[in-house]
């Protein structure tokens, strides 16, 4: 996940599909919730998996 | 020890067996100094030669069972005991239903009093204590959840600061099992979990717990068919434990030398019900089941409908009380409003099988039934919902007076946002004007009820010393209740 788009991809699949992995490139967990709190939030059924890869790897 | 479960002092606590008690830990100290308030609040817990607590709270221990059940090697322990493990440990699971005091009824008395919270205080203490920054140095992960896992959402400065592995929101003996294997497997995890429907335990995969639960908590069902908006206890599947279940888990508790214990449900009359109409047989059978085991019994919530429907239809309050054959029994009951046109707007199921339009009275009715059969309510109602008026807390007021004559505590909770409503606002107002004359007719109330309360409630001698330091909160709270009464009216 980069970008807006990617960020309002997401926002269509949540609650349509049971499980949603997302990779996002960050240092900061924090950083990363932040981003997304408002998308985790519209979420009700869907399992979501944020995984946050570093950006020095 | 591969994985330590725990969690701070405020919720590793027996609150002394009374779990009326615990809600002291949501607010801040007032008239004492906070040693004392949280002596009284969350006194420390017996523990064995391991730090192993005598009783935990009950999400904790499913975790633990969950983890032992898979395998692993794991145990809940107490947090001032994590230091013998934190150089061995692979990881730390914290569970809690209030980190940062951002839930009703913590939210509430921070709001009114402008104080933190004790339960916040603790917590952070615990994250900031040696022990957990020495975890924090030697690379243990420290994962958190919880039914208050949402509330690190709003907190991503503190998730870096205290260098969270993982925050997993929902039912989680599922997947904390997948999460245990990949960390002992040195694999990455994820950051982030939000356990959907696919991923809830079924019934059948719902672990026994294996080591007694704090006050003796039961589980007997999981969600709630009634979706009010406000409730993320809704968004969660229907299940109902069997009696077998059921009596496994009485079984660990007495075998802990447990003898009293709280029936857990989101609505304890609703358990084996299709629908929600109580179904006496099922009701009956599950309190007789108790009853075997518990000397003493409390329900942890009831609604209100269902109250009313079990004694008008089947005569089924006066029935379990007997069967519970106590003093009098505890128990958590929403109100929320007083306002059908709000209550049709949030909560439309919440009277069901009656009219929602008729809500008051249904209210006024339960409670009339609570106080013939000795059930005490503490009672919620939700303030700063979204949609609501003026003319709808003007009808809470005139409901809470109605009340007056009921054996209850009824408290203003602040509204916060969840289930259905998370992504509404929060209400983060100073209380004045007509929420503050709710606030004034709840306190009254309040002070009325817990006076005549307090000495039945904490009748045994051993808690003389208890009851005298709370009797002396309740005078402080009303000197300063008459204070502000004489400010206004001056």
């Amino acid at each position: 996940m980069k970008s807006d788009e990617d960020v309002e991809r997401l926002k269509e699949v949540l609650n349509r599909e049971d499980i949603v992995e997302v990779v996002v490139y960050s240092n900061s967990l924090g950083e990363v919730i932040k981003k997304l709190r408002d998308v985790i939030l519209s979420n009700y059924r869907t399992t979501l998996r944020i995984w946050v890869k570093s950006w020095t790897l | 020890m591969d994985f330590i479960i725990t969690v701070d002092r405020s919720m590793m606590t027996d609150h002394h067996g009374k779990e009326f008690i615990g809600f002291m830990t949501t607010a801040p100290p007032i008239i004492l100094p906070e040693r004392i308030w949280n002596w009284i609040s969350m006194p420390k817990m017996k523990v064995d030669k391991l730090g192993r607590p005598y009783q935990a709270p009950y999400g904790l221990r499913k975790i633990e069972a969950a983890l032992i059940d898979a395998g692993f090697d794991a145990c809940v322990v107490d947090p001032d005991h994590i230091h013998r493990y934190v150089d061995s440990a692979k990881a730390i699971l914290i569970g809690h239903h209030d980190y940062f005091a951002l839930c009703p009824p913590s939210s509430g008395w921070w709001i009114l009093t402008k104080k933190e919270p004790v339960n916040a205080r603790s917590f952070r203490r615990f994250m900031e204590s040696k022990a957990m920054i020495r975890a924090r140095v030697k690379g243990v992960k420290i994962i958190v959840g919880g039914p208050a896992a949402w509330q690190w959402l709003y907190k991503p400065e503190l998730i870096d600061r205290w260098k969270i592995s993982c925050i997993i929101d929902g039912e989680a003996e599922k997947v904390i099992v997948d999460i245990a294997e990949k960390i002992l497997r040195g694999e990455e995890i994820p950051r982030y979990v939000y356990v959907g429907a696919r991923d809830s335990p079924d019934l059948e995969e719902i672990p026994t717990i294996k080591y007694p639960s704090i006050n003796g908590l039961i589980e007997v069902m999981r969600g709630c068919p009634r979706n009010c908006k406000f409730c993320s206890v809704t968004l969660r599947k229907l299940r109902h434990y069997t009696f077998d279940m059921i009596e496994k888990e009485l079984k660990v508790n007495v075998r802990g030398g447990i003898r009293g214990g709280i029936i857990h449900s989101e609505d304890v009359l609703l358990y084996g019900a299709n629908g929600v109409r109580p179904n006496p047989e099922k009701l009956i059978k599950l309190h007789e089941l108790v009853k075997k085991y518990y000397k003493n019994v409390a329900w942890s919530h009831a609604s209100l409908s269902a109250v009313k429907y079990a004694e008008e239809e089947h005569g089924l309050i006066r029935k379990l009380v007997e069967i519970i054959d106590q003093d009098f029994i505890g128990v958590e009951v929403g109100i929320e409003t007083g306002s059908p046109e709000l209550a049709r707007k949030i909560m439309p199921a919440k009277a069901k099988p009656y009219d929602i339009e008729d809500w008051p009275e249904i209210v006024v009715d339960a409670f009339a039934i609570m106080h013939e059969n000795n059930v005490i309510p503490a009672a919620t109602i939700i303030v700063g919902l979204p949609g609501e008026t003026e003319a709808d807390v003007v009808k809470t007021i005139e409901l809470v007076e109605r009340l007056r004559d009921y054996r209850s505590l009824i408290i203003p909770m602040y509204f916060v946002p969840m289930g259905a409503f998370k992504r509404e606002n929060w209400y983060k107002e100073e209380i004045r004007g007509i929420y503050m004359e709710l606030a004034k007719v709840c306190l009254k109330h309040d002070i009325y009820w817990t006076k005549k309360l307090l000495n039945f409630y904490l009748k045994n001698r051993k808690y003389i010393p208890l009851k005298a330091l709370i009797w002396l909160i309740v005078k402080g709270v009303e000197m300063k209740t008459r204070n502000i009464n004489a400010c206004s009216a001056s």
